[in-house]
């Protein structure tokens, strides 16, 4: 209990001390009085809310200051949390204080906050607001990931195989401990620890983002408007559907050219890729609009979008070729028969807003697209449009808010690292701590890069150069018979883990369901890692844990 | 204190280390059998790489054996339940770094499951017990080699074993705590302890083992209890209060026309380095000079034993044990007292037989010594020569065979 108090003056203490000198800094350096800077903070609403009251460095000071001092406490809170209880749960507490006072980890956990405190106050503060919250949130999220990823793996490997070397391990199972349960510790131990981590992360962007990036001045109502309805918020995504089955389109085309012409399917590397390509060219058919043509796209289930009443937000990413020479693009839309224009700059995504009573009664908007230029309908269009395939046409409302949004990606970045700490303790059990790192961090970056990579393999283009047919054939072999399917067979299983891009959804103001939050914590944090640390346990339960000079 | 319940019990054990092909490389452990029974407090001696650690080793289950069998407390050493009877102090203590003592006898004590009063009063006994109670709070990475040793030992006394195995235990510790390390393992031994004492360091194992255990290459080239395999029955000595040179030499006289022998060496006891040291330290301390390390620990911790409370390990009775002697020969001086000169033999023994203290600190009488002793093997371990019987006048005692010092 004295125990207890003396942590709890500790920090209180230490909050106080900051809370005095950053008082300091903002009156004595950012000229705010400590009373503007209350009123700043207690002013929950950014429409009445007084400017920020500090500039970069206090900024910067300030994050800082929230971010250490979470920690700190968090670190504290985890440490009781986890000296409860036996089994398992010491050796968790021993990778949380190994970690916490280990250099190598101390370090990049620092390095860590300060570069998510420091980002900020790098923005270019020219741009447009909505572009420096975007980047903030990418820059924070992708920090965030690609550090916690490494330090996970570092921590993981190095708590077991170090243990094994150092000889500490010899002591810890000359005492009553299943292999099992000192395994599933370690990993408890660090996945609480990430746990911290990414929740103090996550409160570090979403102060910087809630309470000061937003609370700066925008260029101007769009911009504002922008920050709001399109990145602070959580919107779902409807794309729309086709008329036809676009499979059974291609896989009639593919029935044709099988009874034409065999060989060349043979030649494009097999039935499988060929399939591939035809399903790629129906839909980017179905996405284009000749010149002076129209196409109707179908979205539904905005029934909820209807009821909210709030505006929706049609995304656009349109490419033209040829390029139009003044590389503005002009065309028509008729969303259920209400007209409207559209004029845009080509190649980059443009949002237009639409109200929710243009959705009809059974949830359904109808896009119709006309590629003509409405103010001069005579004059044909030079080139053909299309959308890309992927993202080029959405329609967008919101479904929840910015902050829960945050917290749901969070979580998803928790349950990789869950994996990823299963896989690197369990690499600790047979391999040295280099040759764990090594291995646990190509299987990071397999997973990670799956989508990727996948798509890479599949689309490259097969052009033959003449001249050195033999040796191009040869290539081609060795490529399309071993490459792609020994890259495809290791890189598919892990496509779960980098299907959703996380940082893109918050940056896009993209909604991340609870059913896709659901799905990764099953299957990427459960069982992926029950059959990764089954796997693990199955060596370790083997392994000589001593190590005998002869 | 022995009984006839068996601790550990190995058979035929063999350990083969293999390469990576799996290739034998190196036969650690070859056909060994041992039996520990409870109570009994062994020295498993040996140079190194004569297989003394991986036997331990394959005891606790940490290495796996090539052939054979071993059973610990009647079962196998995979079996985790057994390992709360066992405590273990491994060669290089192997401590966490980045903890401090509590913190690392928390941790040990929670992996045996101690609830949390019980784990306070065991931490706080034993640091004081292994003198480290002014250090509890620094990390173990910025303790001495002698004070991690003491945290080592107190980690493998966290959980009260019944069966504590110390591998090297006075490595790095200076002789306070090396004396203390003894001291204590004689403590545990009257509690009815089991322990195994694995070292090459022999002067550590004569004083404590009721047992030692040779090995060499793998094998058990001798065994059997101190007296048995130390005693040089060739020799005998004999203390008195200092003599005048004229008594010596009547004395020899009388041996040389009694025995037909000559007396080889009469000489002055020193005190031993070890009791000087200890003299100075208990000075210096009670003088009030500070110490950043290591103090000179106190009582044995009480859970170690109900009646053990009482058992001190503080200095002082350290330096009133101390010019104890060796266990030497006793009764044959009364038995072959010679009958021509009693008065002067009266003047050298007392009307009593020779005072033997070592039996004081239940050390048993020497036996005759036994036909296992491998004095071949004792000369490779030690680099001393084997007593000879040479003509009497090339002939020097053996020190060690030698009283009170």
């Amino acid at each position: 209990m004295k125990f207890t108090r003396s942590i709890g003056a500790r920090w209180g203490l230490s909050f106080l001390a900051g809370l005095v000198l950053l008082s300091l800094w903002f009156w004595l350096v950012d000229g705010a009085s400590p009373l503007e800077v209350l009123r700043f903070f207690t002013t929950a609403s950014s429409d009445v809310a007084p400017p920020v009251p500090f500039g970069r460095v206090g900024g910067v000071l300030l994050v800082l200051f929230v971010l250490a001092w979470a920690l700190g406490l968090g670190i504290v809170l985890i440490q009781k949390l986890l000296g409860i209880g036996y089994g398992p749960m010491p050796v968790a507490r021993l990778v949380v204080r190994e970690a916490t006072r280990m250099r190598g980890s101390v370090v990049p956990i620092f390095l860590l906050l300060l570069v998510l405190a420091i980002i900020p106050a790098t923005l270019n503060t020219d741009s447009p607001l909505r572009y420096r919250i975007q980047s903030y949130l990418a820059y924070s999220l992708n920090v965030t990931s690609l550090m916690l990823g490494a330090l996970t793996v570092f921590l993981g490997c190095f708590a077991i195989s170090n243990e094994i070397q150092e000889g500490q391990a010899r002591s810890i199972f000359s005492k009553p401990v299943q292999r099992f349960q000192y395994l599933f510790g370690k990993v408890l131990g660090i996945s609480v620890l990430n746990a911290l981590l990414v929740a103090v992360c996550g409160l570090g962007m979403a102060f910087v983002t809630t309470t000061w990036l937003a609370r700066l001045p925008a260029l101007d109502d769009y911009d504002s408007n922008a920050v709001r309805e399109q990145i602070l918020t959580a919107r779902q995504v409807i794309y729309p559907q086709a008329p036809f089955d676009l499979e059974a389109d291609a896989q009639e085309r593919l029935a044709r050219l099988q009874e034409d012409n065999p060989g060349w399917i043979e030649e494009r590397g097999g039935v499988a890729t060929v399939y591939r390509e035809l399903l790629h060219q129906v839909r980017t058919e179905w996405l284009s609009i000749g010149p002076h043509r129209q196409q109707t796209y179908i979205f539904s289930g905005l029934q909820n979008a209807r009821d909210r009443g709030e505006m929706l937000q049609m995304r656009f990413l349109i490419e033209m070729m040829p390029e139009p020479p003044d590389r503005i693009l002009r065309v028509v839309l008729l969303a259920n028969g209400r007209q409207t224009s559209l004029a845009t700059t080509i190649r980059s995504a443009q949002v237009v807003s639409v109200p929710a009573d243009f959705i009809d009664e059974n949830g359904v908007l109808e896009l119709t697209v006309v590629n003509l230029d409405p103010s001069d309908p005579e004059t044909l269009p030079v080139a053909s449009i299309s959308f890309p395939a992927k993202d080029g046409l959405q329609v967008l409302f919101k479904v929840d808010d910015f902050l829960p949004n945050l917290f749901r990606s969070m979580l998803l970045i928790w349950v990789k690292l869950v994996f990823l700490a299963m896989l690197s303790v369990c690499a600790g059990t047979f391999l040295s701590f280099p040759v764990a790192c090594i291995f646990a961090l190509t299987i990071w970056v397999l997973a990670a890069g799956s989508s990727e990579i996948l798509d890479s393999l599949h689309f490259t283009p097969h052009e033959h150069s003449h001249g050195h047919e033999t040796e191009e054939q040869a290539t081609d072999f060795i490529y399309e018979r071993i490459v792609v399917p020994t890259m495809t067979l290791m890189v598919s299983g892990f496509r779960k883990y980098s299907y959703l891009d996380v940082s893109s959804r918050i940056v896009d103001g993209r909604n991340i369901p609870w059913g896709i939050v659901r799905q990764y914590l099953f299957w990427i944090g459960l069982v992926w890692s029950a059959a990764i640390g089954l796997i693990g346990w199955l060596i370790f339960r083997n392994r000589e844990i001593a190590r005998v000079q002869v | 204190m022995e009984s006839k319940q068996t601790v550990v019990e190995v058979r035929g054990l063999t350990k083969v280390f293999r390469d990576f092909w799996m290739r034998p490389r190196v036969t650690a452990v070859q056909d060994l059998d041992l039996s520990v029974r409870k109570g009994e407090v062994i020295g498993l001696l040996g140079p190194n790489g004569s297989g003394k650690s991986t036997t331990i080793k394959m005891i606790l289950g940490l290495l796996f054996p090539t052939k054979g069998h071993i059973s610990l407390f009647g079962k196998p050493p995979t079996d985790v339940a057994l390992k709360k009877r066992v405590g273990y102090l491994p060669e290089d203590s192997n401590l966490f770094r980045f903890l401090n003592a509590v913190e690392t006898l928390d941790f040990y004590g929670r992996l045996f499951h101690l609830p949390p009063s019980e784990r306070k009063r065991r931490i706080e006994m034993l640091l004081g017990m292994v003198g480290l109670e002014g250090a509890m709070y620094r990390p173990i990475g910025e303790y001495s080699k002698g004070m991690q040793r003491r945290m080592g030992l107190a980690q493998a006394l966290v959980n009260d074993p019944d069966l504590l195995i110390l591998d090297e235990p006075t490595t790095g510790m200076d002789p306070i705590a090396t004396r203390q390390m003894k001291d204590l393992i004689r403590h545990l031994h009257e509690r009815g302890k089991t322990i195994i004492l694995c070292t090459h360091l022999l002067g550590e194992v004569e004083d404590v083992c009721t047992r030692l255990v040779i090995m060499f290459g793998g094998r058990i080239r001798a065994q059997g209890s101190v007296d048995e395999l130390l005693s040089v029955p060739e020799l005998q000595n004999i203390e008195v209060e200092p003599l005048r040179p004229e008594t010596i030499e009547k004395i020899d006289a009388l041996i040389q026309s009694e025995e037909q022998k000559k007396i080889r060496k009469v000489e002055t006891p020193r005190m031993r380095l070890e009791t000087l040291f200890l003299n100075v330290v208990e000075k210096a301390e009670k003088e009030g000079l500070q110490t950043s390390g290591a103090t000179t620990g106190g009582r044995l911790a009480e859970f170690l034993g109900e009646s053990a409370g009482d058992r001190a390990l503080d200095l002082d009775s350290l330096v009133q044990s101390l010019p104890r002697p060796e266990p030497v020969a006793p009764a044959q001086t009364e038995t072959e007292t010679p009958a021509l000169d009693h008065d002067l033999l009266r003047t050298m023994s007392g009307d009593e037989p020779v005072e033997t203290p070592g039996l004081e600190e239940g050390l048993e009488p020497v036996e005759p010594v036994s036909e296992e002793a491998d004095y071949d093997l004792l000369e490779d371990l030690t680099g001393a020569e084997r007593p000879k019987k040479k003509p009497s006048s090339e002939i020097e005692a053996d020190p060690e065979t030698e009283g009170p010092r």
